[in-house]
């Protein structure tokens, strides 16, 4: 199953559709909920929050009724926001049946949650030996990236907090091991698993910018060429200053979709940016 | 009075806290009128179409805060109603011309959209059955041709904005979304520019004209005579 | 258990501000202290010591929410959830750092932004 999230059904179309290119490629296919809405972007920690979980736990049940007609019962998302915040609510209410109760009271115009989903982000799906695997992926490339540097940037949801994050917090490596999957150089820099100051740049749009201009200008400094990262938030963040360093923003998907050929799901903007780095293609 | 010769039945109601026995089996509507308030403001159409009657109630027994029309819902036994003729808000300005029908174009209006929390109160609360919730919805994920289609038969009662957490004004963001799907969206009405271009033409000015000059008993008369299309069409 | 704003937060968050050693791991962490009038561990401090004014820092509203204080505090005190918890306090006042209908430049966030920055900011 597949829950989009707002933003890449909007902003980030992109992300979706070289996603969904991608993964099909490999015989694997997302079934976008026939129903769902935004889960809030973020996860509100007060022990009696209640009305911030509402939307993520109807879109558990949304899931959870579509579940049984595809038969499987994992919730894959893109967005790493909206996977944190799932993921998050879904661990809650399944552990903790007041809070559950309390819910399935309040939105009495629902079915009562059975806690059987599987909430799941893409990259936990592309890294799946059994599923997709970087040997795979590695024999799918049908493009020379050797000499193209890219720099990883994690996103805070996808690392933190403990039990959530897919990948180690202080010492990520997923990112790093596909960008060499893909055949490109994978560069490591101190600022990968910054926070790129996220929402802020509602509240106070300078903090931002002062922010990424510290992680775009890092990654220049150990000599990548481009960034990847799996956040609609971040992509946005971290492009506001992408032509003072020249070092634009990308998601992931775009990456292997690029690697892999899938040049008619790439939108021109993105495969204008290849041919500036790399040259032709 | 007109109660004493109708069924004999009768129920008991509550408005504003005062109780009123009054003939079962008509609406709120007949029921307040008949309790001897007047309509100043809410009430318009009496038809369930200009969405002036909001009205809220409760039953006996029973926690659950009920939204209505007045002109179109019966009253029950125990009832404790108030009318809503109008929930407060400012309307965004804004030029038709510039916008772009995006999503990002109703959010920057109407930023509080981004607070919706997903609750389905407005849902629950509109007494067109509209799926209100996921109008909203689809105006965050940007497609305002699909919650155009979900919001287009709202009459602007305002009764899901006055249970709404996040405080959205949904009948003005309808508003939006819908004028937005109709100037940028929707195929052009091929008939519709025919007509306009002979209003500007000046074919219809010379029967405005008569019709200004008719006295009303003309004009009643006229109007009783019209020709009236059958629903079928 | 404890008195005070401790106790409260110490119910909402499920974490015990007395566990803190003023290491300052959380502050030497904060990507956003630049932007902060008290550091983390400061304001961890001020609750330990009961003291309310806390409730108006800055630092509630500039902090992103990216846990990396969580991640490395060496007690569990977890100062993301605690601030988040200073924060929620705020807004049941009915106090809100932003009027989102004077925020400029809206059209051009993506949905995301505007959704959490409202979720965080306005309760
Ligand atoms: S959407 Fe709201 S304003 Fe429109 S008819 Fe329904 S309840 Fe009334
Ligand atoms: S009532 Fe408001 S917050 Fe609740 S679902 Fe409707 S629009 Fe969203
Ligand atoms: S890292 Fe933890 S123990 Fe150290 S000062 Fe911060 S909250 Fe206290
Ligand atoms: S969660 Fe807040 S306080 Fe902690 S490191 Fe991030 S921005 Fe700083
Ligand atoms: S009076 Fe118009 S809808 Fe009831």
């Amino acid at each position: 199953m597949y829950y989009p999230g707002c933003s890449v059904k909007d902003y980030a179309k992109s992300y979706e559709d070289s996603a969904i290119a991608v993964l099909k490629l490999f015989d694997v296919e997302l079934v976008e909920l026939d129903r769902w809405n935004c889960c809030g972007v973020v996860y509100e920690y007060s022990a009696d929050a209640v009305m911030q979980h509402v939307a993520p736990l109807r879109d558990l049940i949304r899931a959870q009724e579509f579940m049984s007609k595809i038969g499987d019962n994992r919730l894959v998302t893109l967005c790493s926001m909206c996977y944190s915040t799932l993921k998050k609510v879904n661990e809650i209410v399944t552990s903790d049946s007041e809070k559950l109760n309390n819910l399935s009271e309040y939105m009495d115009d629902e079915p009562r949650y059975n806690c059987g989903v599987d909430v799941k982000h893409v990259l936990e799906i592309i890294l799946d030996d059994s599923i997709m695997g970087l040997k795979r992926i590695k024999e799918a490339v049908k493009r020379d990236l050797s000499n193209l540097r890219i720099a990883s940037f994690y996103s805070c949801s996808l690392l933190r907090p403990k039990g959530i994050g897919i990948d180690d917090p202080e010492d990520p490596h997923i990112m790093l091991d596909l960008i060499s999957s893909l055949g490109a150089k994978p560069i490591k820099f101190p600022y990968e698993k910054r926070c790129c100051g996220s929402y802020n740049v509602v509240y106070d749009r300078s903090i931002v910018e002062r922010t990424v201009m510290e992680i775009v200008k890092a990654a220049g400094r150990w000599g990548a060429d481009m960034i990847i990262t799996v956040c609609p938030l971040c992509h946005y963040n971290l492009n506001i200053v992408r032509n003072k360093f020249n070092i634009p923003t990308i998601y992931f998907t775009e990456l292997m979709a690029y690697a892999m050929g899938l040049d008619e799901t790439l939108s021109k903007e993105t495969l204008s940016i290849f041919k500036s780095k790399i040259g032709g293609g | 009075m007109a109660g004493q010769t109708e069924s004999k039945k009768t129920v008991k109601i509550y408005i504003m806290g005062r109780e009123y026995e009054v003939p079962a089996g008509i609406t709120i509507m007949k029921a307040v009128e008949y309790a001897g308030y007047q309509y100043i403001r809410g009430a318009g159409c009496r038809g369930g179409f200009c969405g002036a009657c909001a009205t809220i109630y409760r039953l006996k027994g029973d926690y659950r805060l009920y939204t209505a029309l007045a002109c179109q819902t019966t009253v029950q036994d125990g009832m404790y109603l108030v009318q809503i003729p109008f929930a407060p808000a400012e309307k965004v300005r804004y030029n038709i011309e510039e916008l772009k029908p995006t999503g990002s174009t109703v959010l920057a209006l109407y930023p509080e959209i981004a607070r919706c929390v997903a609750c389905n109160a407005c849902t629950k609360a509109c007494p067109q059955e509209l799926q209100v919730m996921d109008a909203i919805q689809m105006i965050k994920r940007g497609d305002i041709a699909k919650a155009a289609e979900l919001c287009f038969d709202c009459i602007s009662c305002g009764l899901c904005s006055i249970r709404c957490p996040a405080e959205i004004v949904h009948y003005h963001v309808f508003q939006l979304v819908r004028r937005l799907y109709g100037k940028y969206i929707a195929p052009k009405a091929k008939h519709l520019e025919i007509r306009v271009k002979e209003v500007e033409e000046g074919k219809f000015d010379m029967e405005l004209d008569n019709l200004v000059k008719m006295s009303p008993t003309e004009l009643k008369e006229l109007y009783d005579s019209r020709d009236i299309e059958s629903p079928e069409g | 258990m404890f008195k005070g704003l401790p106790q409260t937060v110490y119910e909402l968050s499920g974490k015990n501000p007395y566990l803190c050693i003023q290491c300052g791991v959380c502050s030497g962490s904060c990507p956003m202290i630049k932007d902060m009038d008290i550091p983390p561990h400061q304001v961890i401090r001020m609750i330990q010591l009961d003291m309310q004014e806390v409730l108006n820092c800055k630092t509630i509203w500039i902090c992103a929410s990216c846990n990396t204080c969580s991640v490395r505090c060496p007690r569990d005190v977890d100062p993301a959830r605690m601030i988040n918890v200073l924060r929620i306090l705020v807004q049941r006042r009915n106090i809100y750092p932003v009027d989102l209908r004077r925020v400029k430049g809206l059209l051009d966030l993506p949905q995301i932004a505007l959704i959490s920055a409202s979720r965080k900011l306005t309760g």
